[in-house]
């Protein structure tokens, strides 16, 4: 055996697959933390407002003097979370470990038992030692041969090992019978090939990372199995997913592993003694052998080798390293951002140490910045050793277009890691934004961004032959990358987050301008800046870009002064200069964008030069930073630079990061369009001759588009995006509470104002109830937030059970027959709940339900009879599976009832059980109806009892009003 | 009570002459002489591993603890033949759910028991199913399956 073909020895998969375990054990902590604390969790709750706090009042929130209330509160409750954390995070790799080592353990203690076959293996032996000479197998990598005698249960040939021990490599007996010698080279080349290339323990780990899904996955069922009640319909796609998500494990598991056996195949047939024996017929007529018994197909996913009628194929095919291909930039950028996920529920749950947490924007840097480390030191090096450049360009005599599929399969791992909720957690990141589908897409693109990034320095450190240089050139690549996937997915997410909370394109604008000066990421284009000339190696490549860049300079400079001077003296408020500012680190960074569009579209890429990103990125750059520098000299000579060096420093770093997020945003579109669009002889430049004039107009005609249309302008003068501006420059104000000021209409006062215009005969199909509804649910405050299906539907009441005194039992009964036998032609509920913070105690849910009778007396006697069960029956009692006693106690009381232009009763509904924990509910009711229409509202607060009584009334009493406004 | 020829395992077995009950090493013997006669020379392993129940059998897809496998090894008979016999006999008696347990009891006692007629009429089918589990070629599982039933089936009509 020679190392002729060795595999490619993979330590990213070591990486990815102890990654994979410490999130499952992070999820699986936070499980058990979740599910056993709800003892903490209440005692929490209660002292926060004994003192009148809320949870989301941390540092930055709360005054000093509350401060210490709160981390005394609090303090307790996040020691045990992040014990749990930490043991998860601990206890599931060392378990994978010591199962690992148990596993190969366990099969050697069973080798040690079998006796010496009969049939002396001789000459078989000394073969076998001779290959691993030949192989370099030498120390603990050098394997021990065993024969085994028939019947002994190891019926084919197989490899095992021990860490930090020699393995073995295990052969049936029959490969001693006559005329067997070729099969047993091929078998012996086989297993050499996966000790050369150290499948052994990546084959155990891998195998208990699958395995090890599904305890972890039952850990994680628990608190869906015995938390509070509420919790359990979280929990359902929680436990769908957390079951694929285990599957998926599995099958990706298998992938790995018949990669590996094709890799040892290949290995095989490029050895000498396989070659003699008779090389791939020896391995088609082995495989002809087999007789593999018949799976229904979907087992094919979980196989661990290849098909024995393919393996010849597959292993003749000169098959391209898996690592650099789509599936591993999925897996690993699904991972990364799936990993970052478990990381950010441990720094929130450190809510309380403020000393190394400063504000929630902390939070989520420092869990993302393992990750995108993890990220960018899985894929740049694979990318950097790949065949072909990850941009493409034109290479000598061919042109060879990006990686898309490479470069997407990142994208959309990045993306779909924050879609899928770690294994305990009841939503994911990504839930938490609105418009799946919307919010998705900007993800994937600036997720295709930041990998284009990536692919770009991977491509410049390609360049660099030499062992020690290449490696330092990758060590920088993958820092360049790493900071453009912090920064990029930071700024991303804050986008769509202030986007969502203020629905304002112009603020959007002025947001990302501010991003360059805010923030420890406005470094990171100075550090992508000076790797990017590191990479380049000489300044010679550079100096040839001059002309392009002192001449787009001198434009954009000129037409940056131009404007100034024909707006300077229109410009009266502080807002208008910094507005005027802005523009102008537009422009200039527009100018490095022409720059850099035409360093990519003209510049060759790949093996000669500095690869075309870097380098447009180095011009592209210097050109702004150029421009930049006459406005700030425009600005000196003009005796406008108050701060001379915050001046100096604004104008270097504006554009300069205006250029950054052009490049996010434009350049897959600008390689798209080269490689799609562009010419297909590969000796032709992209801009040859008569072209020029073309390619010149596309450059000029985008900015001028954006910049007319709006995009690329900043804000406009509007003084209250300014203000919004401002306030999003400081740190987050407390949320307020979740209640009804004064100052908010309460019913009577809307009503009297717009007059009771309604339309008493009006009969509702159910799109149109839910329009109502949907409308009057935007009247909450911001931090509640409606619910998506199954809340959003048809109106069901559920009888309950078991009711006590029979007097009621028979009158809610007789209610709710009464009331289905009413025909109606909608009825349709909607409800919102109050922001989650994670913790399992608490809900405040408001339900608003529409049912449009078929007359406007059935909507009165509908009304009447709910009127009449106060009365009636104002306490009872129902059957309740989890409660201690199996009760729960109900009272109803009626308030005064506060008649408008309708009939309307209200009332307080008070819920008593005994679980765990005592449970108090309470929920203020309000009745009402309008012509054939009956309309009733509910806010229904459970435990934490944190909105007081009258604030209730106030949130149900607006939406009430606001759902009556609707059905005018 | 049926009385074979079993060649040189008679010689292990018993004195020259004396008559026995079918075994399972004699079946096996029988099958193998049948069905794959090279790997003679391995069947004595493969008994002693079953008189000290070792052999656990060829079945497919066990679990191997993490090691990798070349999994295009050559499916020899006598590594299943033991676990096929078995296997089938507890089929056919009925005993399916006990079979492991019914396996390791004939270790102590290797006699084969005594069938109907009509049991000894399915071991073929059964036999041969469990051969092409066990991955055998079906020309070889036929012939096994042949030489199987043809013995039980003379033992069987002899009791009769």
């Amino acid at each position: 055996m020679t190392r002729t073909g060795a595999p490619r020895y993979s330590r990213r998969m070591y990486l990815m697959v102890l990654l994979a375990l410490i999130g499952s054990g992070l999820g699986a902590g936070q499980a058990v933390g979740f599910a056993l604390s709800t003892d903490r969790a209440f005692d929490l709750h209660s002292c926060l407002t004994d003192h009148g706090l809320r949870l989301t009042d941390v540092a930055g929130r709360a005054s000093t003097d509350t401060l210490s209330q709160y981390h005394a509160c609090v303090a307790g409750y996040n020691r045990a979370q992040i014990g749990y954390l930490l043991g998860g995070a601990v206890i599931v790799p060392a378990l994978a470990l010591l199962l690992a080592v148990g596993s190969g353990l366990w099969l050697r203690a069973r080798l040690r038992r079998i006796p010496a076959p009969s049939i002396d293996p001789g000459a078989l032996t000394t073969s076998f030692e001779r290959w691993c000479d030949e192989a370099e197998l030498v120390g603990r990598r050098r394997p021990r041969l065993q024969v085994v005698p028939a019947g002994r249960g190891f019926t084919g040939t197989r490899t095992t090992a021990v860490p930090f021990s020699r393995p073995v490599v295990v052969l049936p007996a029959g490969y001693l019978l006559p005329g067997s010698e070729p099969a047993a080279t091929l078998a012996l080349a086989h297993e050499l090939g996966h000790v050369r290339s150290r499948d052994l323990v990546l084959a155990a780990a891998t195998s208990w990372a699958g395995w090890l899904n599904l305890p972890v996955l039952i850990v994680a069922l628990i608190p869906g199995a015995f938390g509070p009640t509420p919790l359990l319909p979280a929990y359902v796609w929680s436990i769908i997913l957390a079951i694929t998500l285990s599957a998926t494990v599995f099958a990706l598991r298998a992938s790995v592993l018949r990669r590996r056996e094709s890799q040892a195949d290949r290995y095989a047939l490029q050895q000498p003694a396989v070659q003699q024996a008779g090389g791939e017929h020896l391995l088609r007529a082995a495989a002809g052998q087999r007789q593999p018994p018949p799976q229904p197909g979907w087992q094919r996913l979980f196989r661990t080798h290849p098909d024995p009628g393919e393996r010849v194929d597959i292993a003749a095919r000169a098959e391209p390293p898996w690592q650099d291909g789509f599936t591993f930039a999925w897996i690993t950028s699904l991972l990364a951002t799936f990993t970052f996920q478990a990381f950010f529920v441990v720094t929130i749950s450190l809510g309380g140490f403020t000393w190394w947490r400063p504000n929630a924007g902390t939070d989520f840097t420092l869990a993302l910045a393992g990750p995108a480390v993890f990220w960018a030191a899985v894929l740049v090096p694979a990318w950097a050793a790949s065949d072909r450049p990850m941009l493409g360009g034109r290479v000598v005599g061919e042109r060879s277009p990006a990686r898309w599929p490479v470069l997407f399969g990142s994208a959309v791992g990045l993306t779909l890691g924050i879609y899928i909720p770690a294994p305990s957690g009841t939503v994911s990141l990504g839930s938490e934004l609105p418009s799946p589908p919307v919010s998705m897409f900007w993800l994937v693109l600036a997720g295709l961004g930041i990998s284009v990034i990536a692919g770009g320095f991977a491509d410049a450190a390609r360049g660099w032959t030499g062992r020690r240089s290449h490696w330092v050139a990758v060590l920088a690549a993958v820092t360049a990358s790493a900071a453009a996937l912090i920064t990029g997915w930071n700024v991303a997410w804050n986008a769509l987050v202030l986007h969502w909370l203020n629905g304002s394109e112009a603020f959007d604008r002025a947001f990302l301008i501010g991003q360059g000066a805010i923030g420890w990421w406005r470094w990171t284009l100075p550090l992508i800046l000076a790797i990017a000339v590191g990479l380049s190696g000489s300044l010679g490549d550079l100096r040839k870009l001059w002309r392009p860049i002192v001449g787009a300079a001198v434009v954009g400079a000129g037409v940056a002064l131009v404007l100034t001077q024909m707006r300077i003296g229109t410009t009266q408020t502080g807002d208008e200069v910094w507005l005027l500012l802005t523009q102008r680190w537009w422009i200039c960074a527009l100018a490095g964008w022409v720059v850099l569009v035409s360093t990519l579209l003209t510049a060759p890429a790949g093996t000669r030069g500095l690869p075309a990103f870097c380098r447009g990125l180095v011009a592209g750059t210097a050109t702004a930073v150029l421009a930049g520098l006459a406005q700030f000299a425009r600005d000196l000579l003009a005796g406008e630079s108050v701060d001379n060096l915050r001046n100096l420093v604004g104008f270097v770093r504006g554009p300069g990061w205006l250029l950054g997020v052009l490049v996010v945003v434009t350049v897959p579109a600008v390689l798209a369009v080269r490689d799609f669009a562009g010419p297909a002889d590969p000796d032709r430049r992209w801009v040859p001759g008569t072209a020029r004039l073309s390619a010149a107009v596309v450059v000029v005609t985008l900015p001028v588009a954006l910049t007319l249309t709006g995009p690329l302008t900043g804000v406009r003068a509007d003084q209250s995006t300014l203000q919004r501006l401002a306030a999003a420059r400081l740190p987050q104000p407390a949320k307020p509470r979740p209640a009804v000021t004064q100052t908010q209409p309460t019913p009577q006062a809307t009503e009297q104002s717009t007059g009771p215009a309604l339309d008493p005969d009006r009969q509702l199909r159910a799109a149109q109830a839910d329009a109502i509804l949907r409308r009057s649910l935007t009247r909450l405050p911001h931090d509640w937030r409606p619910l998506e299906a199954p809340k959003i539907g048809p109106s069901t009441s559920h009888p309950a059970t078991e009711v006590r005194p029979a007097a009621c039992d028979d009158l809610l009964k007789r209610l709710s027959a009464a009331d289905t036998a009413r025909p109606r032609s909608a009825d349709r509920v909607w409800s919102a709940k109050l922001h989650h913070d994670g913790l399992p105690l608490g809900t405040t849910i408001l339900d608003v339900t529409l049912t449009s009778y078929r007359s406007a007396a059935v909507a009165t006697e509908t009304l009447a009879d709910s009127a009449a069960q106060p009365a009636k029956c104002s306490k009872w009692s129902t059957y309740n599976a989890t409660a201690t006693d199996h009760r729960m106690n109900f009272t109803l009381e009626t308030e005064p009832a506060q008649r408008v232009d309708g009939q309307s009763w209200q009332a307080v509904l008070r819920a008593e059980g005994r679980f765990k924990l005592p449970m108090n509910i309470i929920a203020v009711l309000y009745f009402r109806v309008i012509g054939r229409n009956v309309v009733v509202v509910s806010v229904t607060q459970a435990r934490r009892q944190e909105i007081d009584l009258k604030q209730l009334r106030l949130l149900r009493d607006d939406v009430m009003t606001a759902t009556v406004a609707g059905l005018k | 009570m049926l009385s074979i020829d079993v060649g040189g395992l008679r010689d292990d077995l018993c004195l020259e002459g004396c008559e026995l009950a079918l075994t399972y090493p004699e079946l096996a013997r029988l099958a193998v002489e049948t069905a794959a006669p090279e790997e003679l020379e391995l069947l004595p392993d493969a008994t002693a591993a079953w008189y000290d129940g070792k052999g656990r059998g060829g079945r497919p897809g066990r679990w191997t603890g993490g090691a990798v496998e070349f999994g295009l090894d050559s499916a020899l008979l006598v590594e299943v033949v033991f676990p096929l016999l078995t296997g089938t006999m507890a089929e056919v008696l009925g005993e399916r759910v006990t079979a492991r347990w019914f396996a390791r009891k004939r270790r102590r006692a290797p006699e084969v028991p005594a069938l109907t007629l009509e049991q000894a009429q399915r071991v073929r089918e059964e036999c041969l199913t469990q051969a092409l589990n066990a991955g055998l070629k079906p020309h070889r599982a036929a012939l096994v399956a042949d030489a199987v039933s043809g013995a039980l089936l003379l033992q069987a009509a002899d009791e009769r």
